[in-house]
């Protein structure tokens, strides 16, 4: 339990009346690719931002490698939000300085590798770069960091599926034992060969934790036809 | 060296991914005593879980098609009884696997001998 | 990590508000020289159409310059306050509330370039304004020089028995204090408004900033009144004395106290009540 780098303990966040998250109580191993699955509106965005630590728990607790967020947690935890978080005015490389002068796990020589790699110019502002590059500028800026714990917040959606298969390579390739990547995605059937474990949350909690391999074992479908059982309405 | 990776549903990752390396190496299209990719390697091609990919090899590595030799990596088995022996068991689960199929179609096996006896030349 | 992101905030602000800051005393020299060639024209000839007219097209270019320099170190704010909303409560907060730093030295961080530029900026529209008082107001010399007299070399030893520059040194704290409460209080109203409207942020904000000023100017106001009923003994010097001092002095006790109060405030909104969209 106290290796685990993601914990909660009766987690509970609230917006005045409407209760978000309820009551949850899960705990993530170091070193595994794990998939925060569920349809839109369960809580996952939710849970991922009390993990990053810009949002407070209403009550119970949510630890990362056994602390609270905050400055210190926010140092060995790379957070990819589902919006476009950089200025339009910053360029590609000082986008790259910026990460680089604040987080002493980044490394920009990768950085401008993949960037290279991905045939961006490294001086042109980014809102002259298409929503797509833009996003996988921000994956590449996450990813260059070698972080404890990786919140992806629906890392795919509304990406071209050529994107898509570059997002998942990159996981894929930036996988380091000791790590944890936490995906939150409604696209299953994409992401379901990178994933170790799952989470299937609902309504603001979790109805089934297991490994991926395990579930296909068990129910014999892949864990996409599993999703549309579990959630057939 | 390509692989062809095939990954559905029906049955756990790690298995759909033994097979498909099984199958490469029984086809020839891998030589005995080629060098395998890494892990990563393997994993990035396939777009799996290196986890994933790495208990698919594992599992190779019990049923003695690929060896490690220490710090030099993975190789495919050089031992031709071994190799063989794999490829029978391949064939006798695909030969069990049609004959249960024509079977569901009220298809005998004299009767699927036959047809396959007259498709002989055709193509 | 505070001085890293501080090196960014001031970057950034510096980008709006040095053009400001340079322009304005620029536009006020123009406007002191438009100033010169009017009254220079209201001289020599004063009631031919031709110089009523130039006396008009030129009041209008005066005019125009008077109110860009008055308007400068409010466009200054806005400008500071743009970037203060922007970096914390738009899309760009996701980038800045998870950097490795404690949420005080983020807020810091603003209020301390916040502070920097509107200082800066107030210097300018004072050199602004002092060019148009020296410079604009004579037609044959460079300098009005009866003014800088006035000002400088015949002021008065001291106002209400205080001697000048210990009351000068008052009014300039207190002026310095009074631009720390509009950066923070002005903070202040933007976090709440942000907070309270997900829609209207700005709107909100500029709402909370009308009643917080509106609530704060009078507290002040009691606060003057106090101090008026405490002192009002008759109108012998002692009691004038206090009474001018006391004013700027109670002015920056009062700045000092609602900042920290309110600095307060809005680091508890930003730990606790933070919802980015």
């Amino acid at each position: 339990m106290s290796d685990a780098v993601l914990e909660t303990r009766g987690l509970y966040k609230a917006y005045g009346p409407r209760t978000v998250i309820s009551d949850m109580n899960i705990s993530l191993p170091a070193g595994k690719i794990i998939g925060l699955l569920g349809p839109n509106g369960c809580g996952k965005t939710t849970l991922i931002k009390l993990a990053a630590g810009i949002l407070t728990p209403t009550d119970g607790e949510i630890l990362v490698c056994g602390r609270q967020p905050d400055e210190v947690t926010r140092s060995f935890v790379s957070y990819l939000p589902e919006r476009t978080y950089l200025s339009g005015r910053m360029t590609a490389r000082s986008a790259v300085d910026y990460f680089s002068d604040f987080y002493a796990d980044f490394d920009s020589s990768r950085a401008h590798s993949m960037m290279a790699h991905l045939g961006v110019d490294p001086d042109a502002k980014l809102k002259t770069l298409s929503k797509g590059t833009k996003e996988k500028l921000q994956l590449i800026l996450v990813m260059s960091r070698a972080a404890r714990l990786y919140l992806l917040d629906e890392p795919i959606g509304g990406v071209d599926p050529a994107a898509r298969e570059y997002i998942l390579r990159t996981i894929i390739s930036n996988y380091a034992e000791n790590s944890t990547v936490l995906i939150s995605t409604h696209l299953i059937s994409d992401i379901e060969t990178v994933l170790d474990d799952f989470l299937f949350m609902r309504s603001g909690g979790i109805v089934m934790q297991s490994s991926v391999d395990g579930a296909r074992e068990k129910y014999g479908k892949s864990i996409d036809e599993l999703f549309r059982e579990v959630y057939r309405c | 060296m390509e692989f062809v990776w095939h990954i559905d549903g029906t049955a756990p990752l790690y298995i759909q991914l033994a097979d498909d390396i099984r199958l490469a190496i029984i086809q020839g299209r891998l030589m005995p005593g080629a060098r395998i990719a890494s892990v990563r390697d393997l994993a990035f091609d396939a777009k799996v879980n290196p986890n994933t990919m790495q208990r698919a090899l594992t599992e190779l590595e019990r049923e003695g098609l690929i060896e490690t030799h220490g710090t030099a990596g993975r190789f495919v088995a050089v031992n031709e009884e071994v190799l063989k022996s794999i490829k029978d068991r391949v064939i006798d689960d695909l030969v069990s696997d049609f004959i249960k199929r024509m079977e569901a179609l009220d298809c005998d096996r004299e009767e699927a001998v036959r047809r396959i006896n007259e498709r002989k030349g055709e193509e | 990590m505070l001085g890293k992101l501080l090196k960014y905030d001031m970057r950034s602000m510096r980008r709006y508000v040095l053009p400001l800051v340079l322009a304005t005393p620029v536009v006020a020299i123009l406007g002191s020289l438009a100033l010169r060639f009017t009254l220079a024209v209201l001289i020599s000839e004063p009631n031919s159409p031709l110089s009523n007219v130039i006396t008009m097209t030129a009041s209008v270019f005066i005019a125009v310059s008077v109110i860009a320099v008055a308007a400068s170190p409010v466009i200054a704010v806005i400008c500071i306050m743009m970037h203060f909303y922007r970096s914390l409560y738009t899309d760009e907060g996701y980038l800045t509330f998870t950097l490795p730093l404690k949420t005080h030295q983020i807020l810091d961080s603003k209020i301390i370039s916040g502070f920097f530029w509107g200082i800066i900026s107030s210097l300018s529209f004072l050199v602004s304004g002092l060019i148009f008082i020296i410079f604009g107001t004579t037609t044959d010399t460079l300098v009005n020089k009866e003014i800088i007299d006035t000002l400088f070399s015949n002021s008065p030893g001291a106002v209400f028995g205080i001697p000048t520059p210990i009351y000068g040194t008052a009014l300039c704290f207190n002026a310095i204090s009074s631009e720390l409460f509009l950066i923070v209080t002005l903070s202040l109203s933007v976090t709440i408004g942000s907070i309270v409207s997900r829609k209207h942020k700005i709107l909100s904000s500029v709402a909370v900033y009308y009643i917080l000023n509106t609530v704060s100017s009078l507290l002040s106001g009691i606060v003057s009144f106090i101090l008026v009923l405490t002192a009002s003994n008759g109108s012998d010097g002692a009691t004038l004395a206090y009474m001018t001092m006391a004013t700027p002095m109670v002015s920056i006790i009062f700045n000092l106290g609602f900042s920290a109060a309110a600095y307060t405030a809005c680091c508890y909104l930003m730990k606790n009540r933070l919802n980015l969209d």
